[in-house]
């Protein structure tokens, strides 16, 4: 038994006295290999092993006062004093104070045994995997690489006291690429594949790359610029996620208010849509339920440029009066998370390229996390923004772009390519370019 | 009263012993953390928590200089000497690919230190009922300057210990006390919003449980509220260079993102600071006004005393009358940038390997212009009759005032930064305007050498979070009240 379900059910009984409660706790092992300025290993990237408990529990007591408390390899050994500590701390969140109807969780498959070998005792595959990075990027001119693999393997018990019993492990894996420190690629999966097949997109970084080692100027002007699937994801996790985080809109802090969610109010171009999925087999950000009891599943965020739901946990749902929502996985890009944007009729993403006859090629941006997200206005820096002309790198500009994110999805003539290699599409959109 | 800390010797005597058995030599790195959390949304509280995390992390070296990491959160004897042998362990197969060996452990000098930093309102010296009640009193007072602002209020105390033992008898303990306190202040109306922060930090719960902290909070605060609500309203800068006014937030960000990394001894092979992977020392940069410095500071949000290896950390001056002086550096890299050791190495937690950073930058101007008034009672029009009695104002165009530091980003092997800022004001001889906020971007180096005046005392509570490596740490600093940038063609405000 790991410590994890050692510590639930500790928990479990001791806390029979609350009105209410739900946990989840994870025993969690991983191991982590990098290279930094080419160099394996070094001074600041050795290769790491972890092993930890982590989790949360949530408790409300007879007073109907809640506590939140954090669960760690230690909890166990410091019960019931740890306990008495969270209850200390209790508050009144009428909102907050209720535990989900037992609903069975969504069966997802999310764990791999080879990936688990990989943690317990043979880094090998990592360390081939960060040569392969390595050996793509070489090839591709690369002068400088960066690059991190990681695995880890889980075992995680989500309970509650309405009956809630979920114990499943997990595995997950990272990989991470940089290129003369300027482009940049990742790859997130739960299966042992993940670790092979890197070449084609350390490959595809390394062309950006290559074509920003030459400079060429960007005149001032409004022009169309299109950005990659991984640049579009920066905008949604930073304007769209904000806007439609459940406790931003009931609070006041987003864009939208309740009153257009229920109203579906069109925001978008009526042929766009975002849907968060997280219940894809063996998807990067998929899961049983939320450590809440919420099932794992798919569903429409925007429909039709509609707003139909923002993402809502158990408290924001009450409190807004409607259904709570998966909610997508912390600490990934949105894609990986499974939040896609859509549209119809998108166009394949090469094509797109090959078919721009004057454009910037936007990877990454500098400042993202600076901007009002409330506003969609956008002002970046773009120091490698890749030249196009006449569907050929031509170069790479230093450029400040801006404009207003959420314009752009109701403009007509943006248009959206998607690739089989992102979840989520590259954007062609107008906006102003500072040379 | 002793550390928390000091309750692992035998653990860590585990530890080094298990380490020789094997012939490698260990760090090991002991961190006990209690941290409590309020957060009040539009006056309710919607959390209260306390967390004491605790864990330790083991890096070992081999004869051959090859690394290995393993951390836990069991700090017991025999948990660490399974950590020893597991990062002896996994350094030994790096070396089977290639693994590149480690260097500097010998540049460090054995040591055996306590640092107990209290602080006159620690963890228990505000109860968690006053403590919520002072965190919704400060929610409550910014919501109720106009209808249409939500806000958020989140306030943390922490009390963060560190035990640092290595192989060669160095056995160090150290407090980092902190505590912080963050107003969003949104205000939306007919379909518009804007969004501007608010923050105080130091070191204990004074910075809400006094006098002289709740007045600074309510005041920047209020001043917050005020530019969100106008914002709504207010036209757009057009993009361009300009001669600009940054306020000490924004300095502390020049100084930290755009120069403060290039300076650090890890990053010199692709730094525009190092030149053949060393650090180019005694090189102007800027006017011979201008001084850089970094170190940490007693009662600061960010203070560190002591290194996460072990090592006493040193207050730097990297830029000295505009000349490149000091790298921060820790022994890793300090030999092969070709600078001394400075004791910078911070890591976020017991999980992560630290890094050389910043711990409180500044970066101030000599003979600054006077400023009478306190940072939280100076208007845009204080600033322009500064500038305008220094003839620093112009003629034909606008100086751009940018007021309060929304975060940034740079690229140290580049040069590029980017900033934002709360809001910006067009400062012109008989007039000011106030219009949405715009990135500030462009080069390090120019805008450094661009700095013409400072105006005001230095202010060095500038809070911030460190984001190198992939770790979060606390950062700060600042620079006087307010620095003057000349126009210069590689300093860009983005315009929307």
């Amino acid at each position: 038994m790991s410590a994890a379900v050692e510590t639930a059910e500790a928990l479990a009984r001791r806390l029979g006295a609350a009105r209410g409660w739900r946990l989840v706790a994870s025993s969690v092992q991983s191991v982590d290999v990098g290279m930094d300025d080419s160099k394996l290993g070094g001074d600041y990237r050795p290769p790491r092993a972890t092993g930890e408990v982590v989790g949360s529990v949530f408790v409300i007591w007879e007073d109907g006062r809640v506590s939140r408390g954090r669960i760690d390899g230690r909890t166990l050994g410091r019960l019931p004093r740890d306990i008495e500590l969270w209850r200390s701390l209790a508050y009144r969140d009428d909102d907050a104070a209720h535990i989900a109807e037992l609903v069975p969780p969504t069966q997802v498959e999310l764990f791999d045994p080879r990936v688990a070998d990989i943690v317990t005792g043979n880094a090998g595959p990592m360390f081939e995997a960060i040569s392969q990075i390595a050996a793509a990027a070489r090839e591709a001119g690369a002068d400088v690489i960066d690059a991190g693999v990681s695995c880890s393997a889980a075992e995680t018990v989500i309970a509650s006291s309405n009956g809630l019993w979920v114990k499943y492990p997990e595995t997950n894996i990272r990989c991470l690429w940089g290129i003369d420190k300027t482009m940049s690629g990742i790859k997130l999966g739960k299966d042992r594949e993940t670790l092979t097949g890197l070449a084609n997109a350390v490959t595809a970084v390394g062309r950006l790359a290559q074509a920003a080692k030459v400079r060429v100027a960007a005149a001032s002007r409004d022009m169309r610029v299109v950005l990659t699937p991984r640049a579009v994801e920066y905008f949604i996790g930073h304007y769209i996620m904000h806007n439609l985080s459940g406790e931003n809109v009931a609070e006041g802090r987003s864009r939208y208010s309740l009153e257009q969610f229920r109203e579906r109010e069109r925001v978008f171009r009526d042929d766009i849509g975002l849907t968060l999925d997280t219940a894809i087999p063996m998807g990067s950000g998929s899961y049983l339920c939320t450590p809440e009891g919420v099932p794992s599943g798919r569903v429409a965020l925007i429909e039709g440029g509609q707003l139909a739901t923002p993402i809502l946990n158990i408290k924001y749902a009450r409190r807004s009066r409607m259904a709570p929502t998966s909610i997508p996985a912390m600490g990934m890009p949105p894609g990986h998370a499974g939040l896609t944007l859509g549209a119809q009729n998108m166009e394949d993403w090469l094509q797109l390229i090959a078919g721009a006859r004057d454009t910037i090629l936007v990877d990454s941006v500098l400042g993202m996390h600076t901007q009002d997200p409330t506003t969609g206005n956008y002002s970046l820096a773009v120091p490698d923004g890749i030249v196009v002309r006449d569907g050929q790198f031509a170069g790479a500009a230093k450029v400040v772009i801006s404009g207003n994110f959420f314009s752009a999805l109701s403009d007509a003539d943006t248009r959206f390519g998607l690739s089989g290699d992102h979840p989520n599409p590259g954007i062609e959109l107008a906006c102003h370019v500072e040379g | 009263m002793s550390l928390r800390v000091s309750a692992y010797t035998e653990a860590c005597r585990a530890a080094v012993e298990r380490a020789a058995a094997l012939g490698v030599y260990a760090i090991v790195r002991i961190q006990d953390k209690i941290e409590r959390a309020v957060g009040v949304a539009n006056g309710r509280t919607d959390l209260k928590s306390v967390e004491e995390a605790s864990g330790v992390g083991v890096q070992v070296f081999t004869e051959d200089g090859l690394s290995g990491f393993a951390s836990s959160d069991i700090i017991a004897p025999g948990s660490l000497q399974d950590l020893v042998e597991s990062a002896a362990r996994l350094a030994r197969e790096s070396g089977a690919y290639g693994s590149e060996p480690a260097s500097g452990i010998g540049r460090m000098q054995p040591l055996v230190r306590q640092v107990h930093r209290v602080v006159p309102m620690g963890m228990d010296a505000v109860d968690h009922i006053r403590e919520e009640e002072l965190v919704v009193g400060v929610c409550r007072a910014t919501m109720e300057i106009d209808s249409r602002l939500a806000v958020r209020t989140f306030y943390r105390i922490v009390d963060d210990q560190w035990r640092i033992a290595r192989s060669d008898g160095t056995d160090v303990m150290f407090s980092i006390p902190r505590a912080a306190v963050m107003n969003m202040i949104t205000a939306r109306s007919d379909g518009r919003t804007a969004t501007v922060n608010a923050s105080l930090s130091g070191e204990d719960a004074s910075i809400v449980a006094s006098l002289e902290g709740r007045l600074r909070l309510e005041k920047r605060a209020a001043k917050a509220a005020r530019t969100a609500l106008a914002l709504l309203g207010a036209p757009r800068v057009r993009a361009g260079s300009y001669r600009i006014v940054i306020d000490y937030a924004l300095a502390k960000g020049l100084a930290h993102e755009a120069f403060g990394h290039a300076a650090e001894s890890d990053c010199m092979e692709t730094s525009i600071l190092g030149r053949n992977g060393r650090f180019r020392a005694g090189e102007r940069v800027a006017a011979d006004i201008v001084t850089i410095v970094d170190g940490p500071l007693e009662g600061d949000y960010a203070y560190q005393p002591i290194s996460a290896n072990g090592v006493l950390r040193e207050t730097v001056e990297i830029v000295k009358n505009g000349i490149t002086v000091r790298a921060l550096a820790d022994a890793f890299s300090a030999e092969r940038a070709g600078v001394a050791v400075t004791g910078a190495g911070r890591a976020e937690s017991f999980r992560h390997i630290p890094v050389p950073r910043m711990s409180n930058i500044r970066i101030t101007v000599d003979d600054p212009l006077p400023m009478d008034l306190a940072f939280e009672d100076v208007a845009p029009q204080d600033v322009r009759e500064c500038l305008a009695r220094a003839g620093l104002l112009l003629e034909g165009a606008p100086v751009l005032y940018l007021s309060g530091y929304k975060g940034g980003q740079v690229n140290p092997a580049k040069g590029d930064f980017v900033f934002n800022c709360s809001a910006i004001y067009e400062l012109m001889p008989t007039d000011v305007r106030l219009c949405q906020p715009a990135i500030f971007s462009g080069k390090v180096l120019s805008a450094l050498g661009s700095i013409i005046a400072g105006i005001g005392r230095p202010m060095t509570d500038a809070m911030g979070t460190c984001g190198k490596a992939g770790q979060s740490v606390p950062s700060s600093g600042g620079g006087n009240m307010f620095l003057v940038i000349d126009e210069n063609d590689e300093i860009t405000i983005g315009g929307v």
